[in-house]
This record gives structure tokens, C-alpha cells and sequence, in this order.
């Protein structure tokens, strides 16, 4: 009986105290708005500020990606993270992109969206920009609305101009729910089969819930439905989308299916064992670069440099 | 012959219902379902079950999806009983032609279930492979597989597994025809009902009763374990088998 009292009481702080970290109740239903939801009002945002082409300075140009930050106490590597982008932009302006890629969960749980968002006020104003989409945690406890006050949108393309004509297609997804719903799945099919023909470089799908169950470092994080798993990798390979990026499982792996390539990507969060952030140098190919960050990082059978 | 009848009778009373000796059969089944991918689809399941005698059974499944899927699954169960329930493993083949994305789906499980009257629980794992249509040899590009995918099924019936009706409900991450991945469960409830043959008797102890309507309904929601759970598609079906 003690036993069980205590279970219960556990059980009511998980889900009842907006200071925990896991919001129970969302094992049943969320109570942040569904994909659907989600999509229709970043979309109002999206129509209201279409997202500009980016030019860079170079045909090759390097992309900072962060993912799986999980700010709670400490925001150590997220320090070492913003550092070393500024300084990398300052050092080299014309190989280093003006903007950096964040693949969702930037916070852990509840009332720490400000202590990342100092972050992304620093490298705003350092003229730089910073692109993300949500990850699960960034919604528990009927988070969307704080996310979307700082954030806006949820999902978006962005276009990255090179000096020499060449354009990349970025897009952002929303796959925070492990579903991206029915209208954000039309309007990623429409886009792509738009972009498809529209002789891009490289078109990469940038988004938080990965699509396989390759290994171990999944067994706490779950993926999209069958039915959605075989129909994204379809349409990815059905329009040359070239690279998927995705977080969740906090472990890297490099996967190929219907010849797109599934990278996932390791954590940046703190006190993780193996804790890194992603450099993409992106040129007629892309290659990435894993960078470790943080006191406890092993290098150990990690490969620092791989490329599609 | 009164006093045989009613001591067979007693002695039917008396044996649990996983030992009473299964018969053969086989079903049909109309589905209808939606999911936000596919939407509204229909579809048709036939599935046949054999025992082969009393401590193996077999069932094989197949089912046609009007969103262009097409399943097909062997099951092969070597099994124990037990003084109170039985012991059973499954050894499962499962193939997905997924062909509206051109993609071969194959899943070899297996596991080992508990079952009694009232409940049944099973636990094992899975390995996938899928490969896209236009897949040659050698070509990695066009191949995945998922080592090791965790499997479990626990349901509960409101009578004993032989009554001539029942319901059942329960939580799985896999049925006859799919296997989802170990956080992506499945939600059912379902039951039968034996139609009434000439005998009272033998209705009363479901010897002989041939029809069977059978009807289940499945909800998969999507997000359980991000704790960012929302509904992503249902699946109700309802057909009938015959028993001999």
C-alpha cells in the first residue's frame, strides 16, 4: 500500500506540477493544438512574412545545426555552441552561413523557453538569423503558444542563393506530434513536387521525429506511424530530396532509403555523454562535421567527418 | 446414456477452456478505415486458423487494402498448457506490399504469450526489412532494416475464452497484418458471437455452433510516448467465420 501511495503520488507531480519534466497527460492527448492546428497558424504567419531567399557569400557555405538542446539548469553547451558560431562568421564571413539550424526540443521542460531565447537574441543581434522547427518538448504542458510566440512558424522552406546562381531548398517540417497531420503532408507534397523541376542543388528536409528504428538509442523515442513512414520516404525519394535531417534520439546515423539519405543527428544537450553539434558544409556535395561540445563528451568510435 | 451425457456434461463444465480441443476456421471480413495518411479506405481480410493438433496451431491472414496495400502474414504456434492457462510461442512471418509507394515491407517475429480464461499477455520482438520495388542486388540505397523492434500484446475478454460470445479489448503494437513499431500502440476492442445450431446442448458448450460473427475495432494514436499524443487513424471490422 505505501508502495502504491507513492507510485500515485509520483505519478500526480509528474502530471499535475508544471515544475516536472515529463507532462504525463500527454501519453493520452495533447493539450498544445494538433498538427492541423499547428500548420493552419504558422501558415497565416507564413503568408503574412514569406520567407525571403537567403544569399550567402559563397558557393560553398558552412551550416551550424543544433538539435535536442534540452535547456533546463545549465546552458553550458549552448554556449560553447553560440560562441563559436559568432566567432566562426566573424573569422571566415565568407565561408560560414548567416543563419544556424535548430532541430527542436531547445528546452527540457516548462519555464525555460526564455533562457534559450537569450541565445537567439544574441545571435540576432549579431545581424544573424536562427531556423528551427519544434521537437515533443518544446510542446508539453500546452507549450505551442509560448513556442510560437518566439518562434512564429512551425514549418517553412527557406532558399539559400549562392553567389554563382545556385540555389538550395531548406524545409522545415513539424513532426513534433510524430505525425506531420493531412495538411502539412499536402503542403510538403505540393511544395516538393513544385521544387522538384525547379533544378535546385540540393533539397533537404530539416525536421525533429526521425523515421527509422535503426539501434538501441531509440528505444526511449518514438517514431511516425507505418502508414506515414512509407509514404514520406515515397514522396522524399519520388522528388529528389536529397538529405533528411532529423534529432530525437539524441545518437547519430546515417541511413539510405529510395536513394535519400536519413542523417540523424547527435544531442547538444548537457551532461549528455556524447554531446555534439552538426557542421554542414554544404557545396556541389554535402558534408558534415561532428563537433563535440562539453566537458563529458567521449570521441570515442565517432567519425568527425562524413558526406553524402 | 442420461448419466453419460451429464457426466460429460460435468467434465465439460470442469475443463478450462484453453484445453478444450479447437476446431478449424475460417473467416471474412469487411473493413473500413481512416487514417490521416491514407484517408478513407476499405478493404477485406481473410483469415484461416488450424489447429494441427493439440499442441500446434497455425494461422494465416491475408488482406486487401483499397489504399493499395496488400498484407499477407503465417503464424506458427507450438503450445503448453499449463495447470492454470497455457504457455504459447509464436513464430510469425509477415509481408507488406505496399504499393501505392512501391515498397516491400517483411517482418519476422517472435514471442511468447501467457494465456488464461480471462487475460492474455505475450511479449517478444521483431526484425524489419523493407526494400523499395525498384531495389536490384547490392544496391543499400534501396534497402532498410530495423534489427530489433520490441512486440507485446495484453488483452482481457469479459468471459472465458470458449463461451459462445465474448468481448475482449487490449493494447498491442501489432495485429495479423501489421507490425508497428515498439511506441506506436494499438488499441482494440472486439468480440463474437456463435450463432445457434440445432442442438441446445451442444450450443450450451459451443461444440457445434459453425457461424461466428466476429467485429473489432482498432485505434492507432500517434505521439503516445512523446507525450504529444494525438489521434491518428481507427479501423473497424466486422465479418463472420465458420468453424469445422
Amino acid at each position: 500500500m505505501k508502495k502504491l501511495t507513492i507510485i500515485l503520488l509520483a505519478i500526480l507531480a509528474l502530471t499535475s506540477c508544471k515544475q516536472g519534466n515529463l507532462d504525463m497527460l500527454g501519453m493520452f492527448y495533447t493539450k498544445s493544438d494538433d498538427a492541423d492546428e499547428r500548420f493552419i497558424q504558422s501558415e497565416e504567419w507564413n503568408n503574412e512574412h514569406p520567407m525571403a531567399t537567403v544569399s550567402v557569400a559563397s558557393d560553398n557555405y558552412r551550416i551550424y545545426t543544433m538539435t535536442d538542446i534540452h535547456v533546463d539548469t545549465t546552458t553550458l553547451n549552448l554556449d560553447t555552441f553560440t560562441a563559436a558560431f559568432l566567432q566562426d562568421v566573424q573569422s571566415t564571413q565568407t565561408l560560414t552561413a548567416p543563419f544556424c539550424f535548430c532541430l527542436g526540443d531547445v528546452i527540457n521542460a516548462v519555464n525555460n523557453f526564455p533562457k534559450f531565447q537569450a541565445y537567439i537574441t544574441k545571435i540576432e543581434n549579431a545581424g544573424l538569423r536562427v531556423y528551427g522547427t519544434p521537437g515533443n518538448h518544446d510542446l508539453y504542458y500546452d507549450q505551442w503558444e509560448i513556442y510560437r510566440s518566439y518562434w512564429h512558424t512551425s514549418h517553412f522552406p527557406l532558399v539559400v542563393q549562392t553567389p554563382s546562381g545556385k540555389r538550395d531548398l531548406y524545409v522545415f517540417v513539424d513532426s513534433s506530434s510524430g505525425t506531420l497531420g493531412k495538411l502539412q503532408t499536402e503542403w510538403l507534397r505540393s511544395l516538393l513536387k513544385e521544387a522538384s523541376g525547379e533544378g535546385y542543388r540540393h533539397i533537404v528536409v530539416c525536421t525533429h521525429t526521425h523515421f527509422w528504428k535503426k539501434d538501441q538509442s531509440q528505444g526511449h523515442t518514438s517514431d511516425f506511424a507505418l502508414e506515414e513512414t512509407y509514404e514520406l520516404a515515397d514522396m522524399f525519394g519520388q522528388y529528389g530530396v536529397e538529405l533528411v535531417i532529423q534529432g530525437h534520439s539524441h545518437n547519430r546515423n546515417v541511413q539510405q532509403f529510395k536513394h535519400v539519405t536519413y542523417l540523424r543527428l547527435d544531442a547538444m544537450e548537457d551532461h549528455y555523454y556524447n554531446a555534439f553539434y552538426t557542421i554542414f558544409s554544404v557545396g556541389e556535395r554535402i558534408v558534415w562535421d561532428y563537433v563535440p561540445v562539453g566537458p563529458q563528451t567521449h570521441e570515442d568510435n565517432c567519425p568527425r567527418v562524413e558526406g553524402l | 446414456m442420461k448419466k453419460i451425457l451429464i457426466l460429460i456434461a460435468i467434465a465439460m463444465l470442469v475443463q478450462p477452456s484453453w484445453a478444450l480441443k479447437k476446431r478449424y476456421m475460417l473467416s471474412l471480413e469487411g473493413e473500413y478505415g481512416f487514417n490521416t495518411t491514407w484517408q478513407h479506405y476499405g478493404g477485406a481480410e481473410l483469415k484461416a486458423f488450424m489447429p494441427v493438433n493439440d499442441n500446434v496451431e497455425l494461422e494465416v491472414a491475408a488482406e486487401a487494402l483499397s489504399s493499395n496495400v496488400f498484407n499477407a502474414s503465417v503464424t506458427a504456434r507450438p503450445k503448453m498448457a499449463l495447470p492454470v492457462g497455457e504457455m504459447f510461442i509464436d513464430a510469425s512471418f509477415a509481408y507488406s506490399a505496399v504499393q501505392r509507394n512501391r515498397i516491400h515491407d517483411f517482418v519476422g517475429a517472435g514471442s511468447i504469450g501467457y494465456r488464461m480464461d480471462y487475460v492474455s499477455v505475450q511479449v517478444g520482438g521483431f526484425y524489419r526489412a523493407m526494400a523499395s520495388y525498384d531495389r536490384e542486388w547490392h544496391s543499400e540505397e534501396e534497402y532498410m532494416c530495423e534489427p530489433f523492434n520490441l512486440l507485446y500484446r495484453i488483452s482481457a475478454n469479459v468471459r472465458p475464452l470458449c463461451s459462445r460470445w465474448n468481448i475482449y479489448m487490449g493494447m498491442a503494437n501489432y495485429n495479423e497484418t501489421q507490425y508497428e513499431r515498439m511506441w506506436q500502440p494499438l488499441f482494440f476492442v472486439g468480440g463474437y458471437y456463435d450463432f445457434k445450431p440445432k442442438s441446445s446442448f451442444e450450443y450450451e458448450y459451443n461444440a457445434a455452433s459453425h457461424f461466428r460473427l466476429l467485429a473489432e475495432l482498432t485505434v492507432k494514436p500517434t505521439g503516445m510516448f512523446h507525450l504529444d499524443a494525438s489521434f491518428y487513424g481507427a479501423r473497424a471490422k466486422v465479418g463472420f467465420a465458420y468453424k469445422f
